[in-house]
């Protein structure tokens, strides 16, 4: 596992699988919006809104998916302090909160025509609301501990106490019988939706996931080459201030 | 209730897949531009140390 958080060894590989990342990304996001927009048929009850789902679902399984996976990197940094989890971590934030603001906007766009409410407090938009307020605050977090030698450290912490919200969202529509139907895909007595509409669903959600990947190698990548940098010029700096270490190394 | 007729569904329609389309053409760009520029930034610190 060490092997692999190297990080000269994780910018060689992911440098070399990002081209066909992106090239699987655009096939996915082509085919995805293909069946969902032409092939797909319109649903027998809700008609074209159906369409609506393709968007919203997947995101909402990304939104709890990746901030999963940023309690495992959190957990993975604070138990072996590998040098790629606080990076991986720091890196997903952004990208969590942009689904779930996602998934929040669609699954508002769905809900006025079908429920005749643009929000409702309801157990399962309130906590998808609060999972957006986690990733916010996780993202402040980090910029204003940056400095600090036990920032990331704190980050974490806060990001698995967070996690707590990721069992509530999913139950929450059968502790709070409200608005928000209960699931209809992964449930007891099998799936309740048509095949034909599960095809467009599942590569929407393969087409989310690609985005996701190609999004946090590239942010992967900025902040190694950040960290880089920053600690190049704090030895720099460091030489400079040493007597008889004046000749440096850049020049300037 | 619904307040919409069955027709004027499409507008929703177009309407989410904008917001998911903005969104996630965002995000890419955001990180493709950040990688771009702080992997650009560190490449010409190292060709400059290496040179002196």
């Amino acid at each position: 596992m060490h092997r692999f958080a190297n990080p000269a060894r994780f910018l060689r590989l992911s440098g070399w699988l990002l081209p066909w990342l992106v090239t699987a990304m655009i096939v996915a996001v082509s085919a995805g919006l293909y069946l969902s927009l032409i092939k797909s048929p319109p649903d027998y009850r809700q008609g074209e809104m159906v369409r609506v789902m393709y968007v919203h679902v997947p995101a909402a399984w990304m939104a709890s998916g990746v901030y999963f996976s940023l309690v495992i990197a959190s957990i993975v940094s604070l138990v072996w302090r590998h040098p790629l989890a606080d990076v991986a971590a720091r890196g997903m934030a952004p990208i969590g909160a942009v689904f779930t603001a996602i998934c929040l906007i669609t699954g508002s766009i769905w809900g006025y025509p079908t429920w005749g409410t643009w929000w409702a407090w309801d157990g399962r938009m309130t906590s998808v609301l609060v999972l957006l307020f986690i990733y916010l605050g996780y993202m402040a977090l980090w910029s204003a501990l940056e400095e600090r030698a036990n920032g990331s450290k704190i980050a974490a912490i806060f990001a698995v106490v967070g996690g707590i919200n990721l069992p509530i969202i999913k139950f929450s529509v059968d502790w709070w019988h409200t608005l928000h139907q209960p699931a209809s895909i992964l449930r007891r007595g099998g799936s309740a939706i048509a095949p034909s509409m599960m095809q467009p669903l599942f590569t929407m959600w393969l087409a989310y996931i690609l985005i996701f990947v190609v999004t946090l190698l590239w942010l992967m990548h900025a902040d190694i080459a950040r960290q880089k940098i920053e600690a190049r010029v704090a030895r720099q700096a460091n030489t400079a201030d040493q007597p008889g270490m004046h000749q440096g190394t850049t020049g300037s | 209730m619904t307040l919409v007729r069955p027709e004027d569904y499409i507008y929703f329609v177009v309407a989410a897949y904008t917001v998911a389309a903005i969104g996630l053409t965002g995000l890419l760009l955001y990180a493709w531009s950040r990688a771009h520029k702080w992997t650009a930034q560190a490449d010409a610190l190292r060709a400059e140390s290496t040179k002196s």
